[in-house]
């Protein structure tokens, strides 16, 4: 028999490590609210049920403030669950029960999982579990999913709720809101489709509070009742938590406290010492990272790559190869990294010998920021400055997950409140923050004239995000949402699961990004062989050569950008070698503002919708011409 | 008797007994009890579905320019100033 199983509850609360445990996938696990924006499913069978397991966003109510909350609820109104699994802090449970009340609400088969059980008792906090059952009327289990704990008590209480079937009723509340719920409920009833009928009161109770996305079910409803909405909303909602808090004085026995807020805490709301103290913080890793990074770029290619690699690779096929088109592919037809341009050569140089051994160590240091607790911290003191930007706090969380991809990075910004707010974070990460593969590139390429012209370039590219999102924020119609966020506690990175998440990155690119990184040099190959690079040049020469002060053999990494930047970078040494410093850093500037790489427009397309997408792309154009052509006109100024 | 150390935010909870004040949230730091008030829905929907319900007790751990930072049922909170602003608080006479 199959059944379909939603976890469901707050960010960070641990569903994703729970779904791991039970379906023994590897879902991205971090210490950050919104690290799963998408739906995650897994499978588990047990007792002869196959359980089709979803890992829902994290949401704090069923009243959706985000596009991440909104998926969690449509996969509750729209998904047809059999079973609602909502997993709970069991240090905080007062918090969580109010989500516990609304889900109540939906008539669905609901177990209330409390999480993070270990740490609850570390501390002295009791539950009484059984109270709690018989109060809520469902099913409650105590897990620590970190160890595993509590899983098969889990898994054996999820099989026993599908078998029964039991739903929770509706929790109670006062007699003027159930007799105004009922009333809303007659209302809505002929309105909803037979799907949604079902859930009438949980979307009473939605509409009661004020849903936008619900609204347009009040039309036709008599003007006072309407009216007096918004006054059985406020009603509605202090009563649900006023029940919430007298539940949790019934089953809780509070222990010692469970937070200890550090310095770096109390700092963080004084805008000048958070910003100090969060902007050291990331030009030390990104400079540590940057000076190991360096190390790679020059040692394994001494060692491994001429060393071992390429007189095996090259020696054998140079001379079993016919000379020919396949050859060149292959091997190409001069020896050096960035000169052969063969797949068998440059290709496997970048993949193998500099974009992965880089991107293991900057997946490292990205996984122990995520899993320490930093990252959400940062919202805190950047939340004013990127407000003047048209984008807020939590913004800052999807651009450091997109400076890994910046396809994931823009997913992350479902987290995110307003349509302004989503679409300039989203145009910063496709301007401003160039994803880590792109990086290696920009640091061994750019950073071979001295790392003065890699700071260079980031400071250009900060400048222009700053500057742009100033006039975005200026012209952009739409409204701000203030920034309440929860900090989650600071953990100690468990090398485990840092491991685990470099591992499925990893894995990530080198079967989605791998194909796109051998097919860009690929084009290129074939753009030489063909000698269509002269004809590229030529077409393009007037902006690249005339504009930016570029030679015109840069096209060719201009047209590699769309479908990897990294190579694009890369090659640049290829397509134009001799170029200066200035030079240089107008080519990987231009390379990284003019254009999303496929990968990015695509989640983009997805996520923003085509317009706003096309706006991105115009708006990126005219930037590339403005800063390209003050770099090109700098580089023609001091040409040594 | 409320004996917090309210700049160091160790525990502290307000006592019934002691004389009390209302403020705003973002001019406390220590132990304060959110009080009921005129906030638009949204913001009050938000609020409580986060732990923050007027009634709720909460430590103000750090207040600055940025906002407030506190404490709720052992979570941690930032609460950024236009909101700490709004939001009303009952806070011991000594707590403040």
């Amino acid at each position: 028999m199959d059944a379909k199983i939603v976890l469901f509850g707050h960010p960070n609360v641990g569903k994703s490590v729970l779904f791991n445990q039970l379906t023994g996938l590897t879902a991205i696990v971090s210490n950050y609210p919104g690290t799963t924006v998408e739906v995650y499913e897994g499978e588990a069978r047990v007792e002869g049920f196959r359980l089709r397991i979803l890992d829902a966003p994290g949401a704090y109510s069923l009243l959706a403030t985000n596009e991440a909350e909104d998926v969690a609820r449509r996969l509750l109104l729209e998904g047809r669950p059999d079973l609602v699994v909502q997993v709970a802090d069991a240090t905080s449970l007062r918090r969580h029960l109010y989500l516990t009340l609304e889900l109540m609400e939906l008539g669905l088969p609901l177990i209330l999982v409390l999480n993070q059980v270990d740490r609850a008792e570390k501390v002295g906090i009791k539950i009484n579990e059984e109270e709690l059952e018989r109060v809520l009327g469902i099913p409650v289990v105590l897990t620590a999913a970190v160890e595993g704990r509590g899983i098969r008590e889990l898994l054996k209480t999820i099989i026993d709720v599908l078998r029964s079937g039991r739903v929770p009723s509706p929790p109670r509340l006062s007699p003027e809101i159930e007799e105004s719920l009922a009333k809303l409920e007659d209302h809505l009833i002929d309105k909803l489709s037979p799907e949604l009928r079902r859930f009438s009161r949980a979307l009473a109770s939605l509409v009661m509070l004020g849903d936008e996305g619900f609204s347009h079910l009040t039309e036709g409803m008599p003007g006072e009742f309407v009216e007096h909405l918004e006054k059985l909303g406020r009603d509605l909602a202090l009563a649900r938590a006023e029940l919430a808090s007298a539940i949790c004085e019934r089953v809780v026995v509070s222990g010692e406290k469970a937070l200890k807020p550090s310095v770096i805490d109390r700092l963080l709301v004084r805008p000048a010492a958070g910003l100090i103290i969060a902007s050291s913080i990331m030009l030390a890793v990104v400079w540590s990272m940057l000076a190991v990074i360096h190390e790679i770029g020059h040692r394994l290619p001494s060692t491994l790559y001429y060393g071992l690699y390429e007189p095996i690779v090259r020696g054998s096929l140079d001379s079993a190869l016919p000379d020919g088109l396949i050859k060149y592919v292959l091997i190409g037809d001069s020896p050096g990294i960035y000169s052969s341009l063969g797949l068998l050569t440059t290709g496997v140089f970048f993949v193998f010998f500099m974009i992965l051994p880089c991107l293991f160590i900057l997946y490292l240091v990205l996984g122990v920021l995520e899993d320490s607790g930093l990252l959400p911290r940062l919202a805190v003191p950047f939340d004013a400055p990127l407000r003047k930007m048209g984008a807020c706090g939590e913004a800052m969380c999807p651009m450091v997950a997109g400076s890994g991809c910046s396809i994931v990075g823009m997913f992350a910004t479902r987290i995110l409140r307003t349509e302004k707010a989503r679409f300039i974070a989203s145009f910063i990460q496709w301007i401003g923050i160039p994803c880590m593969a792109e990086q290696v590139m920009i640091w061994l390429v750019l950073g071979s004239y001295g790392p003065t012209y890699v700071a260079l370039l980031y400071a250009v590219l900060l400048a222009t995000t700053i500057i742009t999102g100033l006039v975005l924020n200026a012209l952009l119609p739409g409204g701000e949402e203030p920034l309440i966020m929860e900090i989650p506690p600071w953990r100690r990175p468990q090398l485990k699961n840092v491991l685990k998440k470099t591992v499925v990155r990893l894995r990530e690119f080198l079967l989605k990004g791998t194909p796109l990184v051998l097919m860009g040099v690929l084009v290129v190959n074939l753009l030489y062989y063909t000698g269509l690079i002269g004809t590229l040049a030529g077409f393009l020469g007037p902006v690249v050569s005339g504009l930016f002060n570029l030679p015109g053999h840069v096209a060719a990494s201009l047209v590699i950008g769309v479908l990897r930047k990294d190579v694009a970078v890369g090659v640049l040494r290829a397509v134009a070698p001799g170029m200066t410093a200035l030079q240089m850093l107008t080519a990987v500037a231009v390379v990284t503002l003019y254009f999303p790489c496929v990968g990015s427009l695509v989640v983009t397309l997805k996520e923003l919708g085509p317009k706003r997408t096309l706006l991105m792309i115009v708006i990126m154009i005219i930037i590339t011409i403005v800063v390209g052509g003050l770099l090109g006109f700098l580089s023609r100024l001091y040409p040594g | 008797m409320n004996s917090a150390s309210t700049r160091h935010g160790s525990r502290a909870r307000l006592s019934p007994g002691l004389g009390t004040h209302s403020c705003r949230l973002s001019e406390v730091e220590g132990p304060a009890r959110l009080a009921s008030t005129g906030l638009e829905l949204k913001l009050l929907n938000r609020l409580i579905s986060m732990g923050l319900a007027p009634g709720r007790e909460v430590l103000v751990i750090s207040r600055g320019r940025s906002g407030v930072l506190l404490e709720v049922d052992n979570s941690m909170i930032f609460v950024g100033r236009g909101v700490a602003r709004l939001l009303a608080c009952e806070v011991c006479d000594r707590g403040r």
